[in-house]
């Protein structure tokens, strides 16, 4: 043990590192997502949400930092060269000064990256700290670390975001420069994405539809490939991830390398496998919610100077099973499941997979060019083709082969946008963009019709910056055409049905730097979207809910209009951003129950549903706030509450989530017994019932709050010669019996219990 | 400018992808779905025969159902009552009762009856010698109106089945009003 201890001292000792601060000059707020250099080398990170930044494996040749950061001026950073090669623990504090000219600008300048929102939107861009130590269980599951985002969830394997109470039709998702496009109206659907895939995550709260059109309504999530490299260095990274509850594993891999052939030109390969059992309750196993799922990805790029093109293809292929104690007949069966409280029996835990379950492909494309054209600005031009294919199988079905359901989506995507300079200190984009999809159904359920749909939308958006003042404004016209078939059951004759829709938005936004570290910025957005065409022409009895949905052919497009105000402090040790907002929604779509007429079918009689349209509110409040109160120690909270209410019927919203909130510690070590960046994280969530519910319009009230502790490990560890990152997590602590009130499964079983995660980084090459 | 920008757009996006319909289409027929429950009542004293239907011909979804009788029996009589379960809108038609018969141990039909004076009792037996439900003796009382409900549960897992509980998923449930007159 003591050989073994000493061992690994050796082997540390000679990897030389680096760590430091980068703050701002004048009000020396920690400077987040600055890039850090070592100059001559490959070597180099990103600073954390504190500011803070590790490098290891140093050259001993190093001798000086290189720190960007949009804002600031570029600096230069001598290192003690002596004292990191005696191997001392050496500490950086870089301060940056602030560019007149592009202070408290937020519009990310990078030709490839869309931008996310509106300029003075508030744009939570998740740092790699938060991705690395949440990965590996779905893609949704990374997004909760933001105040405001909750997840909607079909068992552990199946979630999806909640922005500000919305979800699903009323977010949008963009990944690869491209609106993910699968069935997202369904809430047991989640985004297919790789949790896995290199890339920069950005969520948008609040409605962005002069931006991102139709769906943009609660808010976008971005999801952008990392940046191809720019060197000629082939190097990668493997993950392992180890998942006790569910006893799930994953691996991953990416390769990277760029300048090939001398030219710009630069590939990404990258793959991931993962395979779950059964998620664990703390009293028994949930049957059938395993899952396994393999993804892969290409990217392709040639950026030049001036001109340049990416493709990127992806594919995700999942299988999900969902927990047969959730496989229901009717009312009658489902209030006999909620009374008993749980399975009627418990079977051991497994791997296998059997129906109920869904299997899913999604394939991505998306080829993105761009051109500087000289004293006019920069044309983008964006390709993209998705298919999705959801299949979905019943249990009680022996004789039929092949899924009860098959949807297969084709979306076709085409932007052109010229982002252009009109004065030196303003900023714009003017675009357009089409879209084509096709929809084709199979199978015996008849939840939506075949259907195409084309959408065309143009947009203008400026932004101004006078002094400590930013200002944006944009507009958007977009129209949908939408050609659904709909079957007749007994003959199977289809007959075409067309609605249009057409909508203009606009949205404007002013942004302050306060005082130094003090920024409080204001926008007023729109947002907008068609009915989706389950709302429209659904007829049948909504598994899982036991409930009986009737679309309404004749209703008109969802709006809403958002006010919001956000406040951000950073300085003496504080980092705090509190928001608040305020939707109100015109013709807001949702099932209302409609008690007087019940639907009666051969397996029995169903509580009747029709998606009406109603005025409503959605307003609330977000709040992160941390405190450093030494080098180590940090205290941090996030809050958020929602309130939705129909103001029609004056009744609350349903499904709208909990008031939650967090309070955690956070120790970030140093260097322990040969590891470095050791840090240690313990906070508890806790969260209140949702008291706000209509009495009887669902099977069963919201269920009971509860409160959650979570612990996380990390710390570098060298073998070898290589900076391993590795992270222990449990969650739930505790093995708390819980049930959330956005959980689809709530009214069948418990959330899942204690989960132990092990998580391993490798990188590989390049040095 | 922005015409030409939008119409090279639309025959860009206009172009065909590789496949644009569902694989499984064609397979539009859902076998197992019953649209047609039909309880024959024979008088055990007459043995006269009398066939009534509970039917919804385009499955669960759609439209309502389009036959619903009336069970009409007469007062102080006994009979002997058969189930059949079948799916009309498959072509040609499933008879269900047979794949029922085969999974006996994972199926059982319930009768509840309301406000009607009678008694019903199950005759017929699974392979573990629990009730099954297709075959019943009716001994009905004195004059009355009500309606019976048939309810087919269904036990993925046999070992759930005791002969008294209903499962939690319910294959068949479907309400008849009753007269005895």
């Amino acid at each position: 043990m003591l050989l073994s201890l000493l061992l690994l001292t050796t082997m540390w000792s000679a990897d030389l590192h680096l760590h430091g601060i980068v703050r701002d000059s004048v009000d020396r707020t920690p400077v987040s997502g600055a890039s850090v250099h070592v100059i001559g080398t490959l070597n180099g990170t990103f600073t954390n949400r504190e500011g803070m930044f590790h490098l290891h494996n140093v050259d001993t040749s190093a001798y000086e930092l290189d720190v960007k950061m949009v804002g600031y001026r570029r600096a230069r950073v001598r290192i003690d060269r002596a004292a990191m090669l005696r191997g001392a623990d050496v500490h950086l504090d870089v301060a940056l000064v602030r560019d007149t000219v592009q202070a408290h600008e937020v519009v990310v300048q990078d030709h490839r990256s869309a931008q996310t929102g509106l300029a003075t939107q508030n744009v939570y861009t998740l740092d790699d700290e938060e991705i690395e130590n949440r990965r590996g269980q779905t893609f949704s599951e990374v997004l909760t670390v933001v105040p405001g985002v909750t997840l909607m969830s079909t068992g552990p394997s199946i979630t999806k975001p909640v922005i500000h109470g919305m979800s699903s039709q009323r977010l949008v998702v963009m990944n690869a420069g491209v609106a993910q496009e699968g069935q997202q109206w369904g809430a047991e659907h989640g985004p297919e994405i790789d949790p896995f895939t290199p890339s920069t995550i950005s969520v948008v709260r609040g409605p962005a539809s002069v931006v991102y059109g139709m769906g943009a309504m609660g808010g976008v999530v971005n999801v952008e490939p990392r940046k191809l490299p720019s060197t000629s260095v082939l190097r990668g990274e493997a993950s392992l991830n180890g998942f006790s509850n569910a006893w799930q594993g994953a691996m991953a891999a990416s390769v990277e390398q760029g300048r090939l052939f001398g030219a710009p030109l630069a590939i990404r390969v990258q793959g991931s496998v993962r395979r779950a059992g059964d998620a664990r309750t703390p009293d028994y196993a949930l049957t059938n919610t395993g899952f396994k799922e393999i993804d892969g990805s290409m990217s392709v790029g040639y950026e030049g100077d001036s001109a340049g093109v990416v493709a990127t293809v992806s594919l995700v292929t999942s299988t999900l099973g969902i927990y047969s104690g959730s496989h229901i007949g009717n009312p009658t069966d489902m209030l006999r499941v909620i009374e008993r409280g749980g399975p009627d029996v418990t079977y051991p835990f497994s791997y296998t997979i059997d129906a109920p379950k869904q299997q899913i492909y999604h394939l991505l494309t998306s080829v993105r060019a761009y051109m500087t054209l000289p004293s006019v600005g920069t044309l983008k031009a964006t390709y993209g083709w998705q298919q999705n294919n959801r299949q979905e199988y019943d249990a009680h079905y022996a004789h039929t082969t092949g899924p009860a359901m098959e949807l297969l989506l084709n979306t076709y995507t085409g932007d052109v946008s010229l982002a252009h300079e009109l004065l030196p200190s303003m900023q714009g984009t003017v675009g357009v963009n089409v879209r084509r999809q096709v929809n084709s159904r199979g199978g015996t359920v008849y939840l939506i019709p075949d259907y195409l749909a084309w959408n065309v939308g143009a947009y203008l958006l400026e932004s101004y910056v006078l002094r400590s003042w930013t200002f944006s404004a944009g507009v958007r016209y977009d129209a949908q055409s939408l050609d659904a078939t709909l079957v007749d059951r007994l003959s199977g004759i289809g007959t075409h049905r067309e609605t249009d829709y057409a909508s203009a938005t606009a949205s404007a936004g002013a942004l302050l730097a306060v005082a130094d570290g003090i920024t409080l910025g204001a926008n007023v957005g729109m947002g907008w979207r068609p009915p989706t065409v389950n709302e429209l022409y659904s007829n049948d009895v909504h598994h899982g809910v036991a409930q009986y949905e009737i679309g309404d052919p004749n209703l008109v497009p969802e709006r809403n209009t958002e006010a919001d105000l956000t406040l951000t402090l950073a300085r003496n040790g504080w980092n705090v951003e509190a928001s608040v907002y305020a939707n109100a929604f015109q013709h807001y779509i949702y099932a209302v129950p409609d008690p007087d007429n019940p639907t009666v079918t051969v397996r029995g009689t169903f509580p009747t549903f029709r998606y009406t349209q109603n005025a409503a509110t959605i307003a609330g409040a977000d709040v992160r706030a941390s405190y450093q109160c030494t080098d180590v120690w940090q205290v941090y909270t996030t809050a958020s509450m929602v309130r939705g209410t129909d103001q029609d019927q004056n009744v609350p919203l349903i499904f709208m989530p909990a008031d939650r909130m967090r309070l955690g510690v956070h120790a970030h070590v140093g260097d322990v017994i040969g590891l470095h960046d050791v840090s240690a994280d313990v906070s508890v969530l806790g969260v209140r019932t949702q008291d706000r519910y209509v009495a009887g319009a669902d099977y069963a009230p919201p269920p009971p709050g509860y409160v959650l502790t979570d612990v996380t490990l990390a710390s570098e560890v060298n073998v070898g010669g290589t900076a391993l990152h590795c992270s222990l997590t449990c969650k739930n602590l505790f093995n708390v019996a819980y049930r959330d009130y956005l959980s689809r499964y709530r009214y069948f079983a418990l959330d899942a219990g204690r989960d132990v995660v092990l998580r391993l980084t490798i990188p590989f090459g390049g040095s | 400018m922005i015409r030409v920008v939008v119409a090279l757009l639309v025959v860009v996006v206009g172009m065909q992808g590789c496949k644009e319909s569902a694989t499984s289409n064609g397979q539009n027929v859902d076998h197992d779905g019953v649209t047609t429950v039909t309880l024959t009542l024979t008088n055990t004293a007459t043995l006269s025969t009398q066939a009534f239907v509970w039917e919804d011909l385009d499955g669960v979804g759609g439209a309502a159902p389009n036959r619903i009788d009336t069970i009409t029996v007469a007062a102080d009589s006994t009979y002997k009552g058969s189930l059949a379960f079948e799916n009309r809108k498959a072509s040609p038609p499933v008879n269900v009762t047979i794949d029922i018969l085969n999974e006996r141990n994972n199926h059982q039909v319930f009768y509840k009856l309301a406000g009607a004076m009678a008694t019903i009792t199950t005759t017929d037996l699974d392979g573990r010698n629990l009730p099954l439900g297709l075959k019943t003796n009716w001994t009905s009382l004195k004059k009355s109106l009500g309606s019976l409900t048939v309810s087919l549960s269904h036990y993925p897992d046999s070992t759930t089945k005791k002969g008294t509980n209903p499962s939690t998923e319910t294959d068949v449930n479907v309400v008849m009003p009753l007269t005895i007159r």
